[in-house]
């Protein structure tokens, strides 16, 4: 029988096309499968050039927020007009429903469907948010240690929407039409020359590199080569946009500028991107669908964006960092100074930018930023290589030792990942681990104690209290130890979620799956420090072997 | 039987709990002492509850001007208790089918009154309201007459609190039984004369039962006034400027934590055109009462096409200019005032010293008045001169009071009330009389509140507020000597004039009257939204009884009072409330959905 999925995918351009490798992998899958995709009004054209999408379903989300914030509509209305869109997808029956928005408007719309085998974020019986699978629970944890995070988003959304399978790359469709008009557009004053396209804006001011910076690069792209600049972006970016012409002409710009800001719809941004020979861009949704029609991209990650998650997918792109202490921040950082942008040298931009249009040499004589390009690593995942600027040893040691372990840890399969030097904080661990196994050992007897006292009628509610007491202040003493620990302090993130993640119904069954999550979590400690040790080990042999050859696998 | 237990058993035959509650009292929140007539009188730190002479005969007086004004069908609530003389006379003078009830919240101070003062059948002829406020205002609200509070001033100042909040909830559970409680957020301005007209509108508002939000940027004047200092200009309007946008900002961020159904701006608001747009996008309503002259004060034309409607004190010339500058809907709402800020009252010996006049003029020097005024400097009577922004008129410096410092309201009010003559003459920026003179100025309307006799220049929208039997008018300059001679010897013919104006004030023009009106005007241009709330369309049986109303909300909505507003919201919270056992329905999966897009504020700043 055929399979029938939906994914919820809301709120973003970008991530929609960030799902085509999700796609690919659940064709593969199951072959056959009818796929349905829910979007935000605004990006249901966007959607439609997703290859394998049976239905895209849109909904006026945004308009929902100003109408019902405001009262403009009553309860009555708001409901009928919601109920009628959502109950047939209710009705549907999908085998599996992914929610790739990770909100908790978005979850009550899960539960609201409802399915077998559901995976993101849905909602508990107690209108709890929940999440099901092991890669989304991972999607949220991740932010906690966002420097060790090697996954993109893209490899996320496939292995947790499907599971491990073939490489899929980014491919959007094009209509005959929008590549006519881009066609047409571009043709005006480009000869033979080379279109760079630029993205001048950005969704978040914090994200958006200063326009001035991204006029003087352009000046100084067009004193060195013949080529012009196709301006991308909408109209609520056209301040921004002004703002580096206005610097393009006082660096003494010379070449051609060509505005098609507001000029495009997703389809003919898709058609004019594929004619231009690069894309210089912030972390933008325009960056995503310039990697799916195969225009190499330079994406300078700036502000809270974390390449490793949101970067360009797949090979033939590049990104710049800021070298900066604080960079990349958090999601919801308020930064008074934006000094990460200054980091990045509008020369030396120009310079990577003739580099990747093949018209000059690499230069690793850069300052103040990171350069990487863009790679499929040996399990077919993203990744992103250092080219220039410099990663400290523990990020970079670790950064490859979680890749490899949650890799690992979910697929159950055996990464082609190697490690070959011993952790450089070696000794550091050990000695807290030493610290830690005796109040681990503690907490794992107060939990099963608790599980088995709830079991007990009628339920010793004094012994009760006190054990979960006990249990409390052991549970801060290991959180205080091993939070900011780069060896344990991920796992104790996963713990932390899985004990507010449960959907169990009554108490007992609540402290049951509590004691499940320590154990579990203990399991991993010991994992975690026993590959370390081993490592050690292994550096002296001179060879590094997969993880999974020294740990045994964890998910229960 | 002592007086005590005698009073209390009278009490106690209507209302056993209030007894046993007085027994249980303490009492001793009076300091008792004998009046010179004998009879008790009571005092609090130092101030007098009653006559220090004759407390039944001060209360009497009470009570006939307050009997005066009652009307058939009202419910009297008499605030303030003391020693009840007051209380006793008001139940002698009406008739006993009206109630009248008495708020008590101190029961020691009913104790007191017990300890001392006979008191007779009549007690029981009153209602005495001692509960909490939530609970003495249902009760108040369920009795469905008209309420009419009467003050007994000198107690009901030791409760004020107390009774401002027992009228705000009566206000709010009334309206809220009426299902047509709207929410306004009222924005004001930094400083300026719209200042306390803002905060006239939004009492009123408060007053006629509906929530208010009130957004005062008059808190950041220091601020303004420290970037006034600046010498260089261009800093000046830059940093002034900018102050406004962020003050705007602000603005959205209030409102983004409590969406308002509608967002009334007095003019001057610091509201960019940048921000009106975007509240527009947000389906935010927006309206904006330019209570200025707009030939004076021109920024509208940049913020024109910003707000959803405007109201304006002037007619056609005005709205047409509006209009072409881009404004959609434009409502002609005159000026108004408060009576209870700006009504009659005895001025003290050392006030009437101080302050009271023959002529009196209260304003700021426009270059109208400074060539006016010197008109008035003559032996025959005393002028008096307030206001600032008067230097260089060296012939009035002889009358400018207080060397020419703004006066606050209550100052105002006692010049109004202790001048026999008033001169009211509308701003003006040129010579003579203003050859425009349209609108009406709160001046106006302020004046004939405080039942004060005024001269005002003739203005061609007065005849549609005041007839010439209630504000009298000059229309050229000369004539205004000969007028303050004339009135000056004519005092009942001022008081006259003056009553009726008053009385005019009271019954048309209020700020409850003009957002009455206000209101309406914006439930017309606006039916489905703000229509719908006033008409009582959100009510819960409204919302039940609706063809398209899907069947399962149905036990939702029936949750609630049939006549209460019911949105998203409340609906949401209901769901909520249930707790963590609760199972939750599909539906209230989508309630809680809806309402989560609800709370979604980022798109906001």
């Amino acid at each position: 029988m055929t399979k029938q999925v939906l994914i919820i995918n809301i709120t973003r351009m970008g991530d929609l096309v960030q799902t085509i490798p999700l796609l690919g992998r659940l064709m593969h899958e199951w072959p056959g499968v009818q796929i349905d995709l829910v979007v935000d009004k605004t990006f249901a054209a966007m959607a439609a050039l997703l290859p394998g999408v049976r239905h895209v379903l849109a909904y006026d989300f945004q308009g929902l927020i100003n109408e019902s914030r405001v009262m403009g509509k009553d309860v009555v209305t708001l409901y009928r007009e919601m109920s009628s869109w959502a109950k047939p997808l209710a009705d549907a029956h999908y085998d599996r429903v992914i929610n790739l928005t990770f909100n908790r408007r978005s979850g009550l719309l899960t539960a609201y469907i409802g399915a077998s085998d559901i995976r993101g974020v849905t909602t508990a019986h107690d209108g709890a948010s929940v999440l099901h699978n092991p890669w989304f629970n991972y999607f949220v944890d991740m932010h906690e240690h966002r420097r060790f995070n090697r996954f993109n988003l893209v490899d996320i959304y496939a292995l947790g929407g499907s599971g491990p399978g073939p490489h899929t790359s980014l491919q959007l469709s094009r209509t005959k039409a929008a590549i006519e008009w881009a066609q047409q557009f571009l043709h005006i004053g480009k000869g033979n020359t080379t279109v760079i396209a630029v993205q001048i804006g950005a969704s978040e001011a914090i994200k958006a590199w200063r326009p001035e910076s991204f006029g003087r690069t352009m000046a100084a792209i067009s004193r060195l080569t013949p080529v012009m600049f196709v301006l991308i972006g909408t109209p609520s970016e056209s301040g921004a946009v002004h703002e580096a012409i206005a610097a393009y002409r006082n660096a003494a710009g010379r070449a051609t500028l060509l505005d098609a800001v507001g000029k495009t719809d997703l389809p003919r941004l898709a058609a004019v991107l594929a004619q231009c020979r690069l894309l210089l861009t912030n972390d933008t949704g325009p960056m995503h669908v310039a990697v799916g029609v195969g225009t190499p991209v330079i994406d300078l990650s700036v502000g809270h964006v974390d390449f490793n998650e949101t970067g360009p997918y797949g090979p033939g792109h590049w990104v710049v960092q800021p070298d900066l202490g604080c960079a990349p921040c958090g999601f919801d950082q308020v930064c008074p100074h934006h000094a990460c942008k200054d980091r990045l040298v509008p020369q030396q931009m120009a310079e990577l930018c003739l580099h990747v249009l093949g018209l000059g040499l690499f230069s690793t004589h850069v300052t103040g930023v990171r350069l990487y390009e863009s790679a499929i690593d040996e399990d077919g995942l993203a990744c992103y290589r250092l080219r220039a600027g410099h990663v400290d040893t523990v990020s970079k040691w670790y950064g490859t030792f979680w890749r490899t372990y949650w890799y690992e840890t979910f697929t159950h399969s055996r990464s082609q990942m190697s490690i070959e030097e011993p952790a450089p904080d070696l000794t550091d661990q050990q000695h807290l681990f030493q610290k830690l196994t005796p109040v681990v050992g503690h907490l794992l007897t107060r939990t099963a104690e608790v599980a088995r006292l709830s079991r007990r009628r009628p339920i010793p509610v004094e012994r009760l209290q006190s054990t979960q007491a006990e249990l409390a202040l052991l549970r801060r003493q290991v959180l205080e130890m091993t939070m900011s620990s780069s060896a344990f302090g991920p796992i104790t993130v996963a713990l932390l979620r899985e004990l507010g993640n449960g959907d169990a119904m009554e108490l007992s069954a609540m402290a049951q799956e509590q004691a499940r999550a320590y154990r579990i979590w203990a399991q991993r400690l010991r994992g975690v420090m026993d590959y370390l040790d081993t490592s050690q080990g292994l550096s002296a042999q001179g060879r590094a072997r997969p993880l999974s050859e020294r740990i045994p696998l964890l998910m229960p | 039987m002592n007086m005590f237990e005698k009073n209390l058993a009278v009490i106690a035959s209507k209302d056993p709990a209030l007894a046993a509650a007085l027994r249980e009292s303490r009492g001793g929140a009076f300091n008792i002492i004998p009046a010179r007539n004998g009879q008790p009188t009571a005092t609090v730190a130092g101030r007098s509850l009653h006559s220090a002479y004759d407390p039944r005969r001060e209360a009497e007086a009470w009570a006939t001007a307050q009997a005066a004004v009652c009307r058939p069908g009202e419910v009297l609530i008499v605030l303030g208790v003391g020693l009840l003389y007051h209380v006793e006379a008001l139940r002698a003078r009406i008739s006993r089918g009206t109630t009248i009830g008495v708020i008590v919240p101190d029961l020691n101070e009913l104790h007191d009154v017990c300890m001392v003062r006979e008191l007779d059948s009549w007690m029981n002829d009153v209602e005495w309201l001692w509960s909490s406020i939530e609970r003495m205002a249902s009760s108040l609200v369920a009795i469905g007459s008209p309420l009419r509070f009467l003050t007994y001033a000198p107690a009901a100042a030791l409760h004020a609190l107390v009774h401002a909040n027992l009228e705000r909830k009566i206000r709010q559970q009334v309206s809220a039984q009426a299902g047509g409680q709207i929410h306004v957020a009222v924005v004001g301005p930094i400083y300026g004369g719209s200042l306390p007209i803002a905060k006239y509108a939004a009492a009123a508002l408060e007053r006629l039962g509906h929530r208010v939000t009130w957004i005062d940027h008059s808190i950041h004047q220091a601020s303004y006034d420290v970037m006034a200092c600046l010498k260089d200009v261009r800093h000046r309007l830059t940093l002034q400027s900018r102050l406004a946008d962020l003050l705007g900002q602000l603005t959205l961020a209030r409102i983004a934590e409590d969406p308002p159904d509608v967002v009334l701006a007095l003019a001057q608001a610091p509201m960019t055109l940048p921000l009106l747009e975007h509240m527009r996008k947000k389906n935010f309503v927006t309206a904006m009462w330019f209570v200025e002259n707009y030939r004076h004060l021109t920024y509208w034309q940049q913020v024109a096409a910003g707000y959803d409607h405007w109201f304006v004190i002037q007619k056609k010339p005005c709205e047409d200019a509006l209009r072409y500058a881009g404004a959609k809907q434009v409502s002609y709402l005159p000026m108004a005032a408060d009576p209870s800020i700006h009504c009659p009252l005895s001025l003290t010996p050392d006030d009437q010293t101080a302050l009271s006049a023959d002529v009196s003029f209260v304003g700021a020097g426009y270059a109208n008045r400074r060539g006016l005024l010197p008109r008035l400097l003559t032996n025959e009577w005393a002028f008096k001169l307030w206001g600032n922004e008067w230097d260089g008129v060296t012939s009035l410096t002889g009358v400018l009071q207080r060397g020419g410092a703004r006066i606050d309201t209550d100052t105002c009010v006692k010049v109004f009330n202790g001048t026999k003559v008033n001169i009211n003459l509308h701003s003006w920026t040129g010579e003579g009389l203003d050859p425009d003179g349209d609108c009406v100025n709160p001046r106006t309307f302020e004046l004939a509140a405080c039942g004060a006799f005024q001269i005002a220049d003739d203005r061609t929208l007065l005849p549609e507020v005041f007839t010439k039997e209630q504000i009298l008018t000059f229309s050229r300059p000369d004539d205004l000597a000969l007028l303050v001679r004339h009135w000056l010897r004519d005092e009942i013919g001022r008081r006259q004039m003056a009553d009726a104006a008053r009385q005019r004030v009271l019954a048309e023009h209020t700020y409850d009257h003009r957002m009455r009106q206000f209101l309406t005007q914006m439930g017309v241009s606006q039916p489905d939204r703000v229509g719908a709330i006033l008409q009582g369309e959100r009510r819960a049986a409204t919302l039940m009884g609706r063809s398209d109303a899907a069947p399962e909300l149905v036990p939702v909505l029936a949750q609630f009072g049939s006549q209460e507003r019911v949105e998203l919201k409340d609906v949401a919270l209901r769901i909520r409330k249930r707790g963590v056992s609760a199972m939750l329905s599909r539906e209230d999966l989508l309630i809680l959905m809806l309402d989560e897009y609800r709370m979604e504020t980022r798109d906001l700043l």
